[in-house]
């Protein structure tokens, strides 16, 4: 096989096969087909196109494809690129508004193409008047094109009714079933994220009754799929923009074969009104299952989503919750955590990550007292020990109360007084496995608050004064090796400067420092410049392996002047896939974006005064970043970007920006 | 002469119990790399050889593979070894020879160190057809993936002048040399065969690209 060059002309024909698998109908019939004889055989014998009826090389295509050659038909309204061209825009989706009429056209545009109105937004979606003619759908084209040769059409398995608008449905529907009966046998899946009006419903059931393979539906609701339930018993894979939670219920108490549901949208409230509605983004998938949701009550995710839909949670691995309480919210039940762990354990076992951010704006006089009890339900083994989730609450006046998690065991140690004598360190210590090196007094003998073996959280806590060895400045080898076993430490925050050892030391002490650690956390920037003074070229590798970083001080890295150090940074940590950091301004962070590719999840903190140009900027400039060809979406709180970096889902094929995207666990 | 090249990016020693038992496989210009149960999950055919033959310190020869393109697909399946399993395909399926159009046609999923890792390959030097070759003898399912939807994203959008100059290809005229209905029919296993009379007769027509 390797004695002789090879080309593609000399590739095996499935190998051939599998390149076009990657390619567009256009791109194989009308280019590689013609690079030589033995390329244009091997199209000739190729039977994966897909047929779009609106693409303009259509006629030609059906006029020299076979049929049996085409696995996908996408039928759709017989407009051209042409007809787009006055709108200087990007087509996305059309409707017809029953506001405007039946003339009118509503496209929703690409975002970047828009420009910025008067008011500094960008206008999402125009009308504009078509043709009543050119805008119907010539339900002849397909047919009239194909009509000797309908029967041949053996392979579809594939078939996108998206583009057929109300009035032409009818017809399509019957044209199907009766020139291309072999559909009943063939056809593996329905692709239509048109909403599904009455009549619409109608043609659909008349038509899935005939079919007798079908395995995967992507529709706007699940309204055909509801009333076809007895039915379409061999549906495996779902996809929707927008489902209701009884709805959601019903599809999995009667598709027994049910593989992976994708949902863009979840309604609680079993209607499709806005209120009660939650943004949100699930997908259960054979084993795993991945959600997450914003904006939504916990205590109605109590009574709803746990207790009546456990089953479907039974695989989750990964949930965030964000949420603010209402006005007339009860603030002890809002923050009673007792029924979190017992609800999780039976409901959620196989939970890895859960993140949530709960706040009460205007909180009743909280004593410590009080602050302890709401706080003890959290301080189980189960919450810090076995699953390592990390709660925390904070409660002022001014600020309100937040109950979040926190990656770090100890993010909040250093707010408390004489900390390792602390009641609050004491309960910590009986249930986590972490430990504190405090030489925050300046002693060269450090405070240690040690818990349970073996160490996975370890935060290194540097002398506030410099007084160690007058400097500042602490050393693994002989302030941090004789307290601990590195073996397991998966967490490290680093709250001190390391001094530089000797080439063997310090290798030896780095390795062994960072050999298990993924997520870093650094207090201050000196401090990550003390790791730069190391070894760097053997750090940068340890650093590889490192997943997660919070740089806490306020960086306020601004492009224009810092744009070394964030360079440098990036450099450093570049297998990064998650981030917290503050930055000054929109370039910085666009150009961290583009230097760290593995990036799958950022937080960006802003000063505050620019939280009006963040609300403005809809797009954030993250166009012209290279996530211009990936899918992403992120969130605005206040002054913070959560920005994620996720797979193609649904609701991106759909192209609809509302709706948030899945996080991969 | 066979030499062996440490392919296991293992940091200690204590590491090769916990992956389990290594095995070892070979070019074929002899030499020896010794893999983990991670790197041999990834590898229908070095799986069913390792099941098949209780192996033990003998290495596994592959003869349609030299160690240039063996040593890069051992790294390969090292950084994938801890990847997420594929979803189990449905039984039903397995026979199924049109699976794939079940499958989205896009190839701009290759993650950044694939796209790094397949740019040290060439079409000049052959070497891009070589590794996608050897993952298709190998059954390395995403390493094959990545190396055919690399060439589907350099043939996207070209003309047939621009994919003959790219391969370096040679035009060859229907009817004439390779192409004459005898040569055609003298390429068993390279021409698909198929059932349409027309498969072989008329000539490709002109490019627009090209005009």
């Amino acid at each position: 096989m390797t004695s002789s060059r090879l080309t593609i002309d000399n590739l095996p024909v499935e190998l051939l096969y599998k390149i076009f698998n990657n390619l567009s109908t256009f791109d194989i019939y009308f280019h590689v087909s013609l690079v030589n004889h033995h390329l244009y055989t091997v199209a000739r014998s190729y039977s994966n196109f897909e047929l779009f009826e609106n693409t303009p090389e259509f006629k030609q295509l059906c006029a020299r494809l076979l049929p049996s050659q085409v696995s996908s038909l996408g039928l759709h309204i017989n407009r051209t690129v042409a007809d787009y061209e006055d709108c200087d825009c990007q087509f996305h989706q059309d409707y017809n508004d029953p506001e405007h009429g039946p003339d009118w056209v509503k496209c929703c545009v690409s975002w970047y193409d828009i420009p910025v109105d008067e008011f500094g937004h960008n206008q999402a979606c125009k009308f504009y008047k078509f043709n009543k003619y050119s805008a119907a759908y010539h339900s002849d084209r397909f047919f009239t094109f194909c009509h000797d040769r309908l029967d041949q059409f053996n392979r579809i398995r594939s078939l996108d009714l998206y583009g057929i608008p109300e009035e032409s449905f009818s017809q399509v529907i019957d044209r199907l079933i009766s020139l291309i009966p072999q559909l009943a046998l063939t056809l593996y899946r329905i692709i239509d994220l048109n909403f599904p009006f009455d009549e619409r419903i109608e043609h659909y059931t008349r038509f899935i009754r005939t079919l007798q393979n079908l395995r995967e539906i992507s529709f706007c609701t699940p309204c055909v799929l509801l009333k076809l339930m007895p039915i379409v018993f061999t549906i495996q894979h779902v996809n929707l923009i927008r489902c209701t939670i009884n709805q959601w219920r019903d599809i999995k108490a009667y598709l027994p074969n049910l593989c992976s549901i994708k949902i863009g949208y979840l309604d609680i409230a079993d209607n499709h009104s806005s209120e009660g509605s939650i943004i949100t983004a699930i997908s259960i998938n054979h084993d795993q299952t991945t959600s997450k949701i914003i904006g939504f009550d916990p205590s109605l995710m109590k009574t709803t989503v746990f207790v009546d839909l456990h089953i479907n949670l039974s695989t989750l691995s990964y949930l965030s919750l964000q949420h603010q309480a209402n006005t007339n919210q009860d603030f002890d039940e809002y923050f009673d955590g007792s029924w979190w762990e017992s609800t999780l354990k039976i409901s959620a076992p196989m939970l890895k990550s859960f993140e949530f951010e709960f706040y009460f704006h205007n909180p009743p006089y909280l004593s410590l007292k009080r602050m302890d009890k709401i706080m003890k339900p959290f301080q189980t083994a189960y919450w810090m020990t076995q699953k390592r989730w990390y709660v925390h609450f904070m409660s002022s006046d001014e600020y309100g109360s937040y109950l979040f998690t926190k990656k770090f065991a100890f993010d909040q140690y250093d707010d408390c007084e004489s900390s390792s004598t602390c009641n609050r360190w004491s309960i910590w210590k009986s249930v986590t496995r972490g430990l504190v090196i405090d030489y925050s007094t300046g002693h060269s003998l450090p405070n240690l608050l040690e818990s349970n073996d073996p160490t996975i959280d370890l935060y290194i806590r540097g002398p506030m004064l410099q007084t160690i060895e007058s400097s500042g400045y602490l050393t693994l080898e002989d302030h941090i090796k004789p307290y601990v076993n590195y073996n397991y430490v998966e967490r490290l925050r680093l709250g001190a400067n390391i001094k530089r050892e000797g080439r063997r030391k310090s290798k030896h002490n780095l390795r062994a420092l960072f050999r298990q650690v993924t997520y870093l956390k650094i207090d201050r920037l000196e401090y990550l410049d003390s790791l730069y003074a190391q070894r760097i070229k053997f750090l940068r590798r340890l650093a590889k392996k490192i997943d997660l970083i919070i740089l806490v001080e306020k960086t306020n890295w601004c492009f224009s002047s810092d744009k070394m150090a964030i360079d440098k940074f990036c450099q450093f940590f570049l297998n990064l896939k998650q981030l917290d950091l503050t930055v000054n301004d929109l370039q910085a962070m666009t150009f961290i974006i583009d230097a760290l590719l593995h990036l799958e999840k950022a937080i960006f903190r802003f000063p505050i005064y620019i939280r009006e140009i963040l609300l403005i900027n809809e797009d954030l400039c993250l166009f012209t970043t290279r996530l211009n060809t990936m899918n992403w979406s992120y969130e605005i709180f206040q002054n913070t970007i959560h920005l994620y970096i996720g797979p193609k889902e649904i609701c991106s094929e759909s192209k609809l920006k509302a709706i948030h995207y899945l996080i991969v666990s | 002469m066979a030499t062996t090249a440490e392919a296991s990016n293992t940091t200690t020693g204590n590491t090769e119990t916990a992956t389990g038992k290594m095995i070892k496989i070979q070019s074929n210009d002899g030499q020896i790399f010794e893999v983990d149960q991670g790197v041999v999950e990834q590898s229908s055919t070095i799986k069913t050889l390792s099941d098949l033959m209780d192996v033990g310190d003998v290495p596994i020869p592959l003869p349609n593979v030299k160690a240039s393109i063996l040593g890069p697909i051992v790294d390969f399946c090292n950084h994938h070894k801890n990847d997420q399993k594929p979803e189990p395909i449905d039984e039903d399926d397995d026979d199924d020879p049109n699976k794939d159009i079940y499958e989205p046609k896009r190839s701009d999923d290759i993650c950044e160190w694939d796209l790094n890792f397949i740019k040290q390959f060439t079409v000049p030097e052959g070497t891009l057809f070589d590794i996608i070759m050897a993952a298709n003898y190998l059954g390395i399912k995403t390493l094959l993936a990545v190396g055919c939807k690399t060439i589907a994203n350099m043939v996207r959008g070209k003309s047939s002048t621009e994919v003959r100059e790219m391969f370096n290809i040679s035009y060859d005229p229907p009817g004439e040399g390779i192409n004459a209905p005898n040569a055609i029919e003298g390429q068993a296993g390279t021409v698909p065969t198929t059932q349409d009379a027309n498969a072989t007769g008329p000539s490709p027509q002109p490019d627009p690209m090209n005009q």
